[in-house]
């Protein structure tokens, strides 16, 4: 039964990326291809001048709470920052040598995968891949149970630890408002550089495989989301290698639905044949007892049925011998009474002889 | 079925497994009933 | 339960019941409502245990997680994951593990354990979704996945519906006892009557969700060790967790024997060695069999050469030190008859269990991540997971010594005859 589990499971693992879809989909040989026409956006690290113009917008089009350093000091570049509950994008900064000021800048925000791994993961259906291409949030379902940044690969959703009762999930919703009212995102119309290139996922991919081509030499020639994780809305390409601006190489290419497909296929089998399984040993087992006390009782019956016969047999043999020992008594009984009224007779006879023959004859 | 209305894995299988959720209910309430009709003969011979 | 009562193998009302009639004089047994009033009654020994939990308690549910955890946007998952819920759940699994044994593969000689077992599951699993509403954010909405919204794609949501359903089934396993306690027979033996289907019910259900708690982390390939991740989690936390159970009520059985013998009854003294011998028996066997399915893990992922580093020796150590050698101790326990090993064994598989949790769920999780970014359990975790342990031996100790757990009622002495016959389907 945990056969077809481990085909979708293989894969999971990296052994062999390919296998692990086509088992997920073993409804048919079908092919999910996203949401056409979906928005994306290429981060292109070249042109990032780490000026956080991009972290003011969104905190401004998002109402965030202000941070306590101004967007305009650029000293916590140094460090390197995650997003939290109360900032839904940060720059990060990097050494390049290579690079004029000896540096490279990596934006971080949600990547909007095609195949979140929050929305696969979570139990409310709390996140929604939309489509335009955005990953939402809706706060009125979560329960709070963070396994949405257990899944997410890019360590991309936060938590309000601090709420006691309300916590929420926050993260970079893509602008999803915006988009709707056909506005760009903060960050992208923020930008003075634009080094986010903003456009329908297909196109702007299309033109950040034409730069790499069109500028031998300066960058690294993968755009990184174009397949990771099954792809993300938001791509990025580097001068550098990826792992040198702080991201996951190591990612793979399954969607996260994919890696829980073959456990979650085992399941039904499960219900459906433990069931049988179960039964048919409880089955044989009240079987084979049922045998056990149908031949122990046979065994009795039989056992008592001998005993019974030896039982009447001897009762048979001990009343014959009374009654052979009661005949015989009754014979000696017998015999000792005709004796006697043999012995009675002869002494009558014999004193009949005698002189008062005449008196015994009145008495008689 | 048809999958054309799905446009994303996830899609597809929430409303697969779901449905598969409700066949397990039923898997379990029917192997039930069925293990009931298949041995509800079998009471009589089972004095002994 | 500090007054022990001397051994009262052949009683016919539990002593604990009889009280002096204020009126009369006279002895006479204890009103249902005066039996719920005494068992209400707390150990003292517990109750620094209950402040600091009751403290943690409010400081949880006033300042939130933050104050009370570790936990960051990092490591979103922590102790109370790791231990409250991994561990609680795979070491409550003796509840199915026996009752399979008894009602369904035919051991009839572990009936005396089937309560025990079954009552320390029901309190497990109880107390993991108590315990849950500590570390989930929005507790009043736990039922949300199973009546709202339902996130059918979530191994969560899988884990979620199959422990609510086994709470369910194990409360209704349970109940017999709480029936024969308050003299409610005839609804005691309908109940009764359900053995065999709650049994299977609860093997289907148990095989579920001690898997997904390991599927959980197949979303996250990028972020557990290789040696720990493998397609093979669900197979190697349903197997662990069987051996889990197997120990547990080892153990149990145990400290009953030591703590409670009085409230034991001669069969399940008589037993006792039997189920003892026969779980270190079939221990040792699954103990060694998830030792194999070990490597063929490491085998099937090629992660042989990981086996060198720092992670590597730790793997090691888990799969030898924790899987291999108690196995071997729980062999020769059963080979020699010697219950000083299998008690040892017992410990040391359940220590084992809770170190592999640990190494999936915590150690090996994010583990490429820099060691300043790494969670460490927050004073108030700790305490928060040792009320919750401190809670389950209070309960078990409260319900075992009131209850007709480790002994056999005597109105209910057909406990073997009702079980083999009835059930067939369910109640007739």
């Amino acid at each position: 039964m945990k056969r077809r589990s481990f085909l979708g499971l293989v894969g999971a693992a990296g052994l062999g990326a390919s296998l692990a879809p086509a088992a997920a989909q073993a409804a048919g040989n079908t092919h999910f291809t996203g949401y056409k026409d979906s928005f994306g956006v290429v981060f292109d690290a070249t042109r990032c001048i780490g000026c956080r113009k991009c972290e003011a917008a969104c905190q401004k089009v998002n109402d965030l709470p202000t941070p306590k350093k101004p967007f305009d000091d650029l000293s916590v570049l140094q460090d390197h920052r995650r997003t939290d509950a109360k900032t839904y994008t940060v720059i990060n900064q990097f050494a390049n040598p290579a690079a004029p000021e000896g540096k490279t800048f990596h934006k971080f925000q949600c990547n909007h995968c095609n195949e979140p791994a929050c929305a696969s993961s979570c139990f409310v259906k709390a996140f929604t891949k939309n489509p335009d291409g955005s990953v939402t949030y809706d706060a009125s379902l979560c329960v709070g149970c963070r396994y949405c940044m257990v899944a997410c690969p890019f360590y991309v959703p936060t938590y309000e630890y601090d709420s006691a009762l309300v916590p929420k999930v926050q993260k970079c919703t893509f602008c999803h408002p915006r988009l709707e009212q056909g506005l760009l995102p903060g960050c992208v119309e923020a930008c003075p550089k634009e080094a986010m290139l903003f456009g329908k996922r297909e196109e702007v991919l299309r033109l950040a495989w034409e730069r790499i081509r069109s500028n031998p030499g300066k960058y690294v020639e993968h755009v990184y989301g174009e397949h990771e994780m099954g792809g993300t809305a938001w791509m990025v390409i580097s001068p550098i290698p990826f792992a040198q601006i702080g991201l996951n190489e190591g990612l793979g290419v399954t969607p996260a639905p994919a890696l829980t497909a073959g456990a979650l296929g085992a399941v039904p089998i499960v219900v459906g044949l433990w069931p049988v399984l179960l039964g048919g040993l409880y089955g044989i087992n009240t079987m084979r007892e049922r045998a056990v006390k149908k031949e122990k009782a046979e065994a009795v019956a039989a056992a008592k049925q001998e005993t019974q016969e030896a039982a009447n047999a001897k009762l048979q043999d001990e009343l014959k011998k009374a009654e052979a020992a009661a005949q015989k008594k009754m014979d000696a009984e017998i015999k000792k009474a005709v004796d006697e009224a043999v012995k009675a007779k002869v002494a009558e006879m014999e004193a009949a002889k005698g002189p008062s023959e005449g008196d015994q004859k009145e008495a008689d | 079925m048809d999958t054309g209305t799905f446009h994303t894995l996830h899609d597809f299988m929430v409303h697969s497994k779901g449905i598969v959720y409700i066949i397990m209910g039923v898997i379990l309430a029917g192997s039930l009933i069925f293990w009931r009709f298949l041995t509800a003969r079998e009471k009589p011979i089972r004095k002994y | 339960m500090s007054d022990h009562k001397p051994d009262v193998s052949t009683f016919t009302v539990d002593p604990k019941y009889l009280t002096k009639d204020g009126i009369t004089g006279l002895a006479r047994e204890l009103t249902t409502k005066e039996k719920i009033l005494e068992a209400a009654r707390l150990h003292p020994v517990m109750a620094t245990l209950l402040i600091m939990g009751g403290l943690a308690t409010i400081l949880r549910f006033t300042f939130g997680l933050g104050t009370v955890t570790n936990l960051d946007d990092n490591n979103p998952w922590g102790i109370w994951i790791s231990i409250d819920l991994l561990c609680g759940v795979a070491l409550a699994a003796g509840g199915f593990v026996t009752s399979a044994a008894c009602y369904i593969f035919g051991f009839k000689k572990f009936h005396s354990a089937v309560r025990p077992a079954i009552l320390t599951a029901f309190i497990g699993y109880a107390l993991v979704v108590f315990a849950l509403n500590y570390d989930v954010g929005r507790p009043y909405r736990l039922p949300y996945p199973l009546f709202w919204s339902q996130g059918t794609s979530s191994l969560l949501f899988e884990v979620g519906l199959c422990v609510f359903l086994y709470l369910t089934v194990l409360f209704i396993e349970f109940f017999p006892a709480a029936l024969e306690w308050l003299g409610l027979k005839k609804i005691r033996n309908v109940v009764h009557s359900l053995t065999i289907v709650l049994t299977i019910f609860g093997v289907v259900l148990s095989t579920l969700h001690q898997s997904s708690l390991g599927a959980l982390f197949l979303i996250a390939p990028s972020k557990v060790h290789p040696l720990w991740y493998s397609s093979y989690l669900p197979v190697y936390f349903f197997v662990s967790a069987i051996c889990a159970g197997l120990s547990v009520v080892i153990f149990e059985g145990m400290l009953s024997h030591k703590y409670m013998h009085a409230k034991m009854d001669k069969m399940t003294i008589e037993e006792h060695d039997g189920v003892m011998f026969g779980f270190a028996k079939a221990a040792a066997f699954v103990l060694m069999g998830y030792f194999f399915i070990k490597w063929v893990g490491v085998a099937a992922d090629n992660n042989w050469h990981y086996l060198g580093t720092g992670y590597g020796a730790w793997f090691l150590v888990e799969v030898i030190g924790f899987v291999f050698l108690p196995a071997v101790c729980y062999a020769i326990g059963y080979r020699e008859q010697n219950p000083t090993f299998v008690k040892v064994a017992a410990v040391w598989t359940i220590l084992g269990i809770v170190v592999n949790r640990l190494n999936v769920s915590q150690i090996a999780f994010n583990w490429q991540l820099p060691s300043d970014l790494r969670y460490f359990p927050h004073f108030w975790e700790i305490v928060v997971t040792a009320f919750i342990i401190g809670l389950h031996v209070l309960l078990f100790r409260l319900i075992a010594n009131r209850m007709p757990i480790l002994y056999t009622h005597p109105d209910y002495a057909d406990h073997d005859e009702d079980v083999a016959e009835p059930a067939h389907g369910g109640g007739h």
